[in-house]
């Protein structure tokens, strides 16, 4: 009885002391609230910025981020008011949030330190957390640094048409041997097994969910080097410690989001750019991307930025490590080389120890390079493989350490290519008439255009058109528009054997049967076969074998279909100036049955990186046109 | 196809996100997701089945987004996202191995330097580790297992043995 009430006493003390300190920290919430709403906090940039809101058509925000867990409020994918009232409501809470739980002052690390320099808020009246999980994933990434990375394009993967970007979190103390250590941030699509061409259609329409992941870069280089073979550049950036450890927070919270992804928009590239306007809000890099963002765009975006790039370093693929290894060595190496990857065994031969050491170590390690490249590429990769050891056996017995060559890249760097829009004013002669002409292309490279920062031998044009106007008839016309028109040339050598391929598809205008301006849809493709020499600069030849399907009503029955077989060749005069020329001959059984010869040569002159001046010659059932465009790429 | 590699991956990076059970009853995420891979590591003798499997996946496509997802314990991994460093040394020899086995028999180039990195081998001694891989390197071929942990095993057995070296140890 005589313990009772202290007890009692005790109990009402401490539930009043606990009350009183509930009854504070409300208070305090509310004090910041109303600091915050008169600041008007929730419209500040940095607060879009880090809710990544976008201003819809009809005046209101709305945050790209799908994901219902990466907002505190029930309404703020579309509420950043609500969604910084129950921020700061969810920092007092005790309650932990997060797909991995933790502390709001932690799942949402950013927007704490920005509020907490925003509001002067008080350590004392709002203790900050002790984010355990965030302060280990920092220490794991040590970060030093952040370079951009750019596998370059991929052209037999339509995702990886036009390039990739993530970022790579260089550790203190990293040298140019160990970065491969380094973590990445990367966004990209989460594919369900089994994916197929569903991708093509899903991946457009946001029909799969992106993530954000840190994956060790050497994984990266390694599925883009040595399995793709993609060579990627690396620009390194020149961000304080303050914006390195602003972009970090921020992807530490974006762990709790998704997106939907849209392969074009939305795509790698666009969530790298606002990873790195978070670290730096002047860069306003994402906003200049309203339609599609491209990789290359990217790049470019950020190499035009004064002093952002510090360096770009070149990373070969495999693939470029084994063209340009063979290239440094002599005849009667390229021999050796020729037969050991064939016969390891001959590296052991008397003859060929009398090479001096350092010039067999060249030897067998492009030779080790080329069937490693047959291992990873190869459906029978343990023929390759058990070669391979033969050959880095030799290759261990010579003791003298041999410098690793220097491999230029094949192309110039991304940054450097022309704009991917592109613009024409020409005018021309058809047949007998005079006409001028304005096209309009939204993307991407044709085989003529400047190659500078491009991969060689590809072609990848979507949604270009083309308007003419006849003043002989008073006729204004789409003369061409094209949706997709793809060519990928694979020059084969004795290493590399690849097929050729082409697609394309749209609308053209034929003279035909009377019909001087006739319509024509259709889709074709084929499969071929390319060459390369060198004799002035670079010459490339290609044939293909092809077949097309075609509408249109010059035709009798109103359509066509059938194939045939095209040899073309494309060749570099000088830096600035390419040729090429094309034969093409079509038979149709199916349909209306006139066959068909084409023969075609274009020249381009590159003025400047973004401006060329185009000349081309086409004539096809007799009826001959010229063409001469001026191109402006923006 | 791609998907099912992917698949592949994130099991088989799985189990390296395991921890032991954390006092700290708030986080006992660690699900079903880890421990799936330890089978398909077994198999590491199939190149074909680390190779080109583990990394052939599409560009745009994740790589085990659960295992390397930022924050997030989807998988039941508890590591955030990053690599737990007991298991660095082993991931990087298994998924690099060519790369390695090459830079093993040159005695030199970025993966051998990595390595040796993560081995944590003091700087003043990498020449003599470089020089110890490459010479190690005929006698993990000609053993007939030319495998990661035979390459793991051979280079503690060498380091063990070396006068200045022996005082790293080999994962």
């Amino acid at each position: 009885m005589r313990l009772l009430l202290p007890i009692v006493l005790g109990v009402i003390l401490f539930s009043v002391d606990i009350g009183q300190g509930q009854v504070t920290s409300s208070i305090y919430l509310d004090e910041l609230i109303h600091r915050a709403h008169g600041l008007s906090l929730h419209e500040q940039r940095y607060w879009q910025l880090l809710l990544h809101y976008r201003s819809t058509w009809a005046g209101r925000y709305e945050s790209e981020i799908d994901a219902p867990g990466f907002f505190l409020s029930a309404t703020g994918k579309t509420d950043p008011k609500a969604e910084l009232d129950a921020t700061l409501r969810a920092f007092f809470s005790a309650e932990w949030v997060g797909r991995t739980p933790q502390p709001a002052r932690c799942t949402f690390i950013a927007r704490y330190e920005w509020l907490k320099s925003a509001l002067s808020i008080d350590d004392e009246r709002l203790p900050p957390a002790n984010c355990e999980r965030f302060q280990s994933w920092l220490q794991d990434l040590n970060p030093e640094s952040i370079t951009l990375i750019f596998p370059s394009s991929f052209i037999n993967n339509p995702a990886s048409m036009f390039g990739h970007l993530l970022l790579r979190i260089d550790q203190k103390g990293q040298t140019e041997a160990t970065r491969i250590l380094a973590y990445t941030i990367n966004y990209a699509a989460e594919l369900p097994p089994d994916t197929g061409l569903e991708f093509a259609v899903l991946g457009i329409i946001g029909g799969y969910t992106g993530f954000y992941s840190t994956i060790p870069y050497y994984l990266k280089a390694k599925e883009y080097g040595d399995f793709e073979n993609r060579d990627i550049w690396e620009y390194r950036l020149n961000f304080s410690d303050v914006q390195i450890h602003r972009l970090l927070m921020h992807a530490w919270e974006l762990g709790n989001a998704s997106f939907d992804y849209f392969f074009f928009k939305e795509n790698c590239a666009y969530h790298m750019l606002a990873l790195l306007d978070l670290a730096d809000p002047e860069l306003r890099l994402a906003e200049r991307f309203w339609l599609y963002t491209l990789p290359s765009d990217g790049v470019r975006a950020i190499a035009e930025k004064p002093s952002l790039v510090q360096a770009a370093v070149f990373r070969p693929s495999r693939r470029t490590k084994i063209l340009r290894g063979r290239e440094a060595l002599s005849d009667s190496e390229r021999d050796w080389f020729g037969k050991i990857i064939d016969t390891p065994s001959l590296a052991q031969s008397p003859e060929f120890r009398q090479l001096p050491g350092e010039r067999r170590a060249a030897v067998l390690d492009v030779a080790s390079d080329y069937l490693l490249y047959k291992a990873a590429t190869e459906y029978q990769p343990n023929e390759f493989a058990s070669r391979n050891s033969s050959v880095l056996l030799a290759r261990s017995d010579i003791k003298s350490t041999v410098p690793s060559p220097v491999y230029r890249p094949l192309s110039g760097p991304p940054d450097q290519g022309h704009r991917v829009l592109r613009a024409g004013i020409g005018t021309g002669w058809r047949d007998g008439e005079f006409f001028s002409e304005a096209s309009f292309r939204l993307a991407f490279h044709d085989l003529l255009d400047p190659e500078l920062g491009y991969t060689p031998d590809a072609q990848i044009e979507t949604l270009s058109i083309a308007l003419r106007y006849y003043p002989k008839h008073q006729h204004t016309r789409i003369e061409r528009a094209t949706l997709l028109n793809i060519i990928s040339l694979s020059p084969v050598d004795s290493l590399f054997f690849k097929p050729s391929w082409k697609f394309n598809t749209g609308l053209e205008t034929i003279d035909r049967n009377g019909c001087r301006f006739c319509r024509v849809g259709g889709a074709g493709g084929g499969i071929g076969l390319a060459a390369e020499s060198s004799w002035l600069r670079r010459e490339v030849y290609y044939g293909f074998s092809e077949i097309a399907a075609e509408y249109s009503q010059a035709f009798a029955r109103d359509y066509r279909v059938g194939g045939g077989l095209s040899a073309g060749t494309l060749i570099d005069i000088t830096e600035r100036w390419k040729i090429a020329a094309s034969l093409s001959y079509f038979g149709y059984p199916a349909g209306d049955g006139k066959p068909e010869w084409r023969v075609g040569a274009q020249q381009r002159f590159a003025l400047s990186e973004n401006l060329a001046l185009r000349f081309d010659f086409n004539q096809r059932l007799n009826k001959r046109e010229y063409l001469l465009n001026l191109h402006f790429y923006f | 196809m791609i998907g099912k590699k992917l698949l592949l991956v994130g099991a088989m990076l799985a189990p390296f996100c395991v921890t032991p059970v954390q006092a700290q009853n708030r986080n006992t995420d660690t699900g079903p997701g880890c421990g799936l891979g330890k089978e398909l590591w077994a198999d590491a003798n199939n190149q074909k089945s680390i190779g080109v499997q583990v990394l052939a996946a599409t560009t745009n496509g994740t790589l085990g987004n659960q295992t390397f997802g930022i924050s997030s314990g989807t998988s039941g991994c508890t590591n955030n996202g990053t690599i737990l460093s007991e298991y660095r040394v082993t991931v990087f020899a298994n998924a690099n191995f060519d790369n390695l086995s090459q830079d093993m028999a040159k005695g030199n180039g970025e993966h051998l330097t990595s390595f040796a990195e993560l081995l944590n081998i003091p700087q003043e001694q990498r020449a003599e580790f470089y020089a110890l891989a490459q010479s190690h390197y005929r006698g993990i071929v000609e053993s007939g297992e030319n495998t990661p942990s035979a390459m793991l095993a051979s280079l503690d057995r060498g380091m063990s043995a070396h006068p200045t070296l022996a005082k790293i140890i080999v994962k």
